[in-house]
């Protein structure tokens, strides 16, 4: 089966190329490292899927960015005790 | 005869304390929120309904994840209802990119008229250094609100298009140019800030 650079744009609109099947994913990789149309375009795609699945693994380890400010951590906690109490 | 024992660990559910969710999880789904709505306010209003929600729900909670990642699908929901208000309040301008739409190598071949310029850096050798992280949020963060909700959702939270396309009222192709140039901007935020602070 030879995919056309449209269904390989397609593909990759609608997911990550890492979840496809494997015949399809060799497929979609072998047109996008031949193909002088869409080469360039679709490789960006895919490295971004692959950026943002190497996100989604280290983004638990990541600990840089604001705590919730205090008056925030106090009104939650007071909800949350309200709420509890309410039920 | 060799009987079995039944494990008697306790479920998550059973050793949760919600009281002191806030201090054990605050600070996590806080992070997670404000990447992806950006506004503090709003990211802390998203955390105080998840944890609303969570001592509503924890009745229902069957207690095979853990707490913390089951609190996170719920923030998960509420920050996509936050996205879907913020698009209330604040269309996308379905003619932008209506250009690229038109083009023939798109209908062609779905790629656009202008080549895509190579990295000018390797991201995938950073994957491991924390600051590049900090750069891709930061980066993240200066994209414009449509662009953002729109690579939040169809690249990080994986949600299908149709779905993504009820959220924020619009079509495929309008999805589509806004993480095209989501992309786009995202690429040159993070050859500019990263490159800066390789050794």
């Amino acid at each position: 089966m030879i995919l056309t650079c449209k269904q390989v744009s397609k593909a990759l609109a609608e997911g990550d190329y890492k979840d496809l099947p494997r015949s399809q994913r060799v497929m979609l990789r072998l047109h996008v490292a031949i193909c002088f149309i869409c080469h360039g375009f679709n490789r960006n795609i895919m490295r971004f899927q692959d950026m943002v699945r190497a996100f989604r693994g280290k983004e638990d380890e990541l600990s840089f960015g604001p705590a919730l400010p205090d008056e925030t951590r106090a009104r939650i906690r007071a909800e949350i005790e309200k709420q509890r109490h309410a039920s | 005869m060799t009987r079995m024992k039944t494990t008697d660990q306790p479920t998550p559910k059973e050793t949760t304390h919600p009281e002191q969710w806030v201090d054990e999880y605050g600070d996590y789904l806080y992070r997670f929120a404000l990447l992806r709505l950006k506004d503090p306010s709003t990211a802390q209003d998203a955390v105080q309904e998840t944890f609303l929600a969570g001592i509503k729900g924890l009745d229902q909670f069957d207690g095979r994840v853990d707490v913390k990642y089951w609190l996170r699908g719920i923030l998960r929901n509420k920050i996509v209802d936050h996205i879907r208000k913020s698009v209330r309040e604040h269309p996308v301008d379905d003619t932008e990119g209506q250009d690229i739409v038109d083009s023939y190598s798109f209908k062609l071949f779905g790629v656009t008229d202008r080549p895509t310029k190579p990295w000018q850096f390797d991201p995938s050798r950073a994957y491991e250094k924390n600051a590049f992280w900090k750069a891709f949020e930061e980066c993240l963060g200066k994209l414009g609100d449509n662009m953002r909700q729109a690579f939040v959702l169809k690249m990080l939270e994986g949600m299908p298009t149709e779905k993504i396309c009820k959220v924020m009222n619009i079509q495929a192709n309008n999805l589509w140019v806004l993480n095209h140039r989501a992309r786009l901007q995202l690429k040159s935020c993070l050859e500019k800030n990263w490159d800066r602070e390789e050794e």
